[in-house]
């Protein structure tokens, strides 16, 4: 997994509300596989051409800036892919859909929490036709418009982006305690096992 | 628990693992890993997403379906496919086969496995690299969420059950309310629903943004699970129940967040927007967002209103639907079956309608009691058993610009196709919008039918 330091890009406006999954990535793109590429399809039913991603000054964007309850909805990890194959590396919004927070921590993009004021001046100044915002996760401040404020990221997570670590070899170190775990709980509850 | 860590993660051993077509991502991180499924009887498939309902099939979904069985097959895992008579919705199966049980920890490549907490489980839904985790290890890395608590007092009444309680919850909190918890749902109204009423409010609980959703388990949950194929029997039964007993939260138990509801002030529920959190009585009128000071929650209001082609000020009852869907795995067990029929009956839809029951055995048990001739001759179409116009992944999708009632779990943009308009309600309320041919208070149309 790649990591993340800090990041000075354009960012993308999206002054959406509860932006589930389904709108991130519609159902009937999702029979692709990964290697297929899912850019081409991220918020595909919402591209109207004054849509903020169509924009001309909008173009390249690595960061996205949205309201609450962002990635709300299934667990489809292709929402996360469509933001990562367009070429997104960090989301700043108030809240995330839990599941989609944690997939998206597991591809390498950042779900950065602000307050819903902080978004709300974000939003309006992006909105002014500024484009280049920074995010600095190694000290978890956004900076824009020579204006600075701090988001929140759980701490564990802010690890595993710092250093591009991915959970699975960590686990499978711990093999053999998994095996002496199983072991002992099929005694403790035999109603798991399943033949 | 196999490990913890000093940053407060704790490696969590999976006792079931279910997966369907739409986990094939984690299989092909498996092959490109040349990894092994280590605990294979744990790790269960059905096939629910892409299955064909009716008679009209679809390649590129037969196709998933397919691929969803040569995964199972390379792995030797058990698979609730197509030529399985018990193929269901991944979390109807689960429950009715016996597979889910109190104090299990539960998890599926999918958001509402949160379902499954009705028996006391810990049920939550992952996603593609998790499902990868959790078929090389049997075991996930997680925190230990924060705790609310739902007390629901009181009886609701006729009318209204389940379905209105989750959604009046959840207009409550928002759809974003429970964020970060693990919410317990308790109370006398809860105590007093059935196992498929509580697996309703638990599917329910991933709408308000809690991962996870539970009910402490009790003689209904184990009437429940007495005779079921995969439950323990027998004496190892009665040793396991008094185990499930055992795990409900203590009396005096600290929630970080406590909920309170009475269920008589619950009415029967419609949504109006493109958000579970727009959820209104269907008494209401609906919302007008220029007497909204807050700028954010006024856009989204008109967002709402405009996808959903409604005006400010408009009575809920006016509005005129399309079609109805009955299905899904909030809303397509026995139960929401015999309530939409129970409407039905004897009346004819003035809309057309698809009634989609959860697996092939909520099926059978309808044709015994003849619940697929009521809905046939109300005019509605009796079909397989899938995730259907849920979501529409196997071509069952809602025109766009049409509107649905549906019993479904999410009015999103697009949710049941392009453009599609989508209005969340109880099975019972979706038959009185097909029967009054736009969206109506069912409690008139089941005077003395309960
Ligand atoms: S019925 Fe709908 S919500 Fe339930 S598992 Fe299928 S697609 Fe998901």
């Amino acid at each position: 997994m790649e990591r993340f330091l800090w990041l000075t890009a354009t960012a993308c406006p999206l002054p959406l509300a509860n932006v589930d999954t389904d709108q991130l990535i519609p159902a009937r793109f999702m029979k692709r596989p990964r290697s297929a590429g899912y850019g081409d399809y991220l918020l595909h039913d919402l591209r109207a051409p004054d849509f903020p991603l169509m924009r001309p000054e909008r173009q390249g964007s690595r960061i996205l800036v949205a309201r609450r309850n962002f990635g709300s909805g299934s667990s489809r990890e292709a929402a996360v892919y469509a933001l990562v194959d367009h070429g997104f590396r960090c989301v700043l919004a108030p809240s995330f859909g839990d599941i989609f927070a944690g997939n998206a921590v597991n591809n390498g993009l950042v779900p950065a929490r602000l307050g819903e004021e902080e978004i709300e001046v974000l939003l309006a100044w992006l909105d002014a036709g500024n484009t280049t915002l920074t995010v600095d996760l190694e000290a978890q401040s956004v900076e824009a418009g020579g204006r600075q404020w701090s988001f929140a990221i759980d701490p564990v997570w802010r690890t595993k982006l710092l250093n591009g670590w991915s959970d699975i070899d960590l686990t499978l170190s711990h093999r053999d305690r998994i095996a002496a775990f199983a072991a002992a709980d099929a005694w403790c509850r035999p109603w798991v096992r399943l033949s | 628990m196999p490990s913890s860590r000093e940053d407060g993660q704790s490696l969590i051993w999976i006792d079931r693992h279910f997966f369907h077509e739409g986990s094939h991502h984690a299989f092909n991180q498996l092959r490109e890993r040349g990894a092994a499924v280590v605990y294979p009887t744990l790790n269960i498939g059905v096939a629910d997403h892409y299955v064909p309902t009716r008679s009209v099939s679809d390649a590129a979904a037969m196709g998933m379906v397919e691929q969803l069985s040569r995964n199972a097959a390379a792995h030797e895992l058990r698979l609730f496919g197509l030529s399985h008579a018990a193929q269901g919705i991944v979390h109807v199966v689960g429950p009715e086969q016996g597979l889910t049980l109190p104090g299990l920890t539960v998890v599926c490549g999918d958001s509402h496995t949160s379902t499954h907490g009705a028996f006391g489980a810990l049920a939550f839904g992952i996603g593609a690299s998790e499902v990868a985790h959790v078929l090389m290890t049997q075991t996930l890395w997680q925190r230990r969420p924060k705790r609310l608590r739902v007390t629901v007092n009181g009886r609701p009444g006729p009318g209204t059950g389940a379905k209105d309680m989750a959604l009046s919850i959840i207009a409550h909190i928002g759809a974003d309310g429970a964020m970060g918890h693990a919410v317990e749902y308790a109370g006398e109204a809860v105590r007093d629903l059935s196992m498929e009423g509580r697996l309703t409010l638990c599917n329910l609980a991933i709408e308000s943004g809690a991962r996870c959703g539970m009910v402490a388990p009790d003689v209904t949950t184990l009437g429940y699970l007495q005779g079921r194929p995969f439950a323990p029997s027998g004496e190892a039964f009665e040793r396991a129940a008094q185990h499930w007993l055992g795990l409900g939260s203590d009396a005096d138990a600290v929630f970080d967040r406590e909920v309170l509801l009475e269920a008589d002030s619950i009415a029967p529920i419609v949504t109006w927007g493109v958000s579970p959190e727009d959820a209104l009585p269907i008494t209401a009128t609906l919302p007008d967002p220029s007497r909204v000071p807050n700028e954010a929650r006024a856009a989204q209001i008109r967002d709402g209103l405009d996808y959903m082609g409604l005006h400010a000020g408009q009575k809920l009852t006016e509005i005129a639907v399309d079609r109805v869907f009955i299905g899904s795995c909030t809303n397509a067990r026995i139960e929401d079956l015999r309530m939409a029929a129970a409407v039905l009956a004897g009346r004819q839809a003035r809309v057309p309608g698809l009634v989609s029951p959860g697996s092939r055995l909520v099926k059978q048990q309808a044709e015994q009691e003849g619940l697929d001739r009521v809905f046939r001759e109300a005019g509605l179409e009796w079909a397989d058993s899938g995730c259907s116009m849920c979501v529409g992944m196997n071509g069952d999708l809602v025109p766009a610009g049409e509107r649905c009632a549906s019993t479904t779990n999410r009015n999103f943009k697009g949710r049941q196709g392009p453009g599609a308009r989508t209005h969340l309600m109880s099975p019972a309320m979706a038959a009185a919008a097909a029967v009054q041919g736009h969206l109506a208070d069912v409690r008139p149309l089941l005077e003395g039918r309960l």
